[in-house]
């Protein structure tokens, strides 16, 4: 019979990768995303025997880490690095699809916004999924990243113009 | 559906998430406006531009071992923690053995002892049956002298006797039989002031009486208040 730590490392440990790119999001922080998902994974480990068979692991964990994140308030929190829209405005738009523009875009949304879009789209979450990760209602979810996307969208478009 | 509810709907729809009437419904509506397809293809392919924008490579192998050794340390505190937990009951559990058995007077526990030792088990003993042998032994601790049958519990007949120690002090060790069992009666001359106590120590009923003129101590198996009737009885024949 496996022990707890083995299951742990199974069923726990292939979600790091997605959880420490989370957390780098949310921190904007390299050393402080990885406190956050050590702390994150200390606490399902504490938590991981009241986790139900069959359980969602992967949207368990960054529920944890999303508590984690915000039981410490604003101290993880730093200013968003904000790129000039000039900047933007000056490449082509070829050049602004480019992962650098995407990530730097991504960058000047809410955090809400920029946590649903990451949750969907890089991690695959559904709306049900985020509902429960994130203990809002699932129409405010799909109401949360049908803008993100807009935002999104609308500044390549503004970039695509100014170009 | 209309284009509004196209709006609305559409992260259902590319979460794949949507039930399957409504996604029905939903693709029929794709199929009839050209701007709804287009639009959802643009998200679709948005969505993947956004994917490969933002996944990087996320080099994890030192933080693996940093939770993996946190987590070792964790569970050897615990472990530390456990054992702790388990000493102390097992502290706890020797105190209270401890607290009860000061509760019992010590010339009791030490008379159940002799008796289960040299009466049941029968551990040979120099005994004696000579009322007047008996009757000088009791004399070197004190007593002027002893009728060791007229102390007999109702029922029991003298057997033989010895000296012995109880809790550091010199006593007459009786021991009667009434053919089912012995009964060890024992006896040592004090003055001060009266006490009585009773207590069963490992399956003997065990009672002791404090006159003013002497200490009585009786060990039966007999349950009940029979220990305490037993030293009180030889108590008053022995003045």
């Amino acid at each position: 019979m496996p022990s707890r730590q083995d299951e742990f490392e199974r069923l726990a440990m292939p979600h790091l990768g997605g959880l420490l790119g989370f957390a780098r999001r949310l921190t904007r922080d390299q050393a402080a995303a990885e406190d956050l998902v050590q702390e994150t994974m200390l606490n399902a480990w504490h938590a991981f025997p009241r986790l139900r068979d069959g359980s969602n692991v992967h949207a368990w964990l960054f529920r944890i880490l999303l508590n984690a994140f915000h039981a410490h308030g604003r101290k993880l929190r730093s200013a968003p690095q904000i790129v000039p829209l000039a900047e933007i405005q000056d490449r082509g738009r070829e050049e602004c699809c480019l992962a650098n523009d995407i990530a730097e875009a991504v960058e000047r949304l809410s955090e809400e916004h920029r946590t649903v879009l990451w949750l969907g789209v890089v991690e695959g979450f559904t709306c049900r999924e985020m509902s429960e990760i994130l203990g809002a209602p699932i129409g405010t979810i799909m109401s949360r990243i049908s803008r993100a996307r807009a935002s999104l969208r609308a500044q390549f478009v503004a970039a695509a113009k100014g170009a | 559906m209309n284009c509004t509810e196209i709006t609305m709907l559409a992260p259902l729809y590319l979460s794949g998430e949507m039930e399957a009437t409504r996604a029905a419904e939903f693709k029929l509506h794709l199929e009839e406006c050209s701007s709804c397809a287009r639009e959802m293809e643009h998200q679709r392919e948005f969505d993947a531009r956004i994917r490969e924008g933002l996944a990087e490579k996320v080099e994890t192998t030192a933080l693996v071992s940093r939770i993996r050794g946190r987590i070792s340390a964790q569970r050897r505190w615990r472990q530390v923690q456990w054992l702790a937990a388990a000493c102390a009951i097992v502290i706890a559990v020797i105190g209270w053995r401890l607290m009860i058995d000061r509760r019992v007077p010590l010339v009791c526990i030490d008379a159940a002892e002799d008796h289960r030792d040299e009466v049941i088990d029968r551990r040979h003993r120099n005994w004696t049956s000579d009322a007047a042998a008996l009757s000088a032994l009791a004399h070197r601790i004190g007593f002027e002298s002893i009728d060791a049958p007229a102390l007999a519990p109702a029922g029991y007949r003298f057997e033989h006797g010895k000296l012995c120690r109880l809790d550091g002090h010199a006593f007459v060790h009786l021991v009667y039989a009434n053919g089912n069992g012995e009964v060890s009666i024992f006896l040592r001359p004090r003055s001060g002031a009266t006490k009585e106590s009773e207590a069963e120590i490992k399956g003997e009923h065990v009672a002791s009486l404090h006159t003013d003129k002497l200490i009585v101590v009786a060990v039966t198996m007999e349950p009940g208040d029979a220990a305490r009737r037993m030293a009180q009885r030889a108590a008053s024949a022995g003045g």
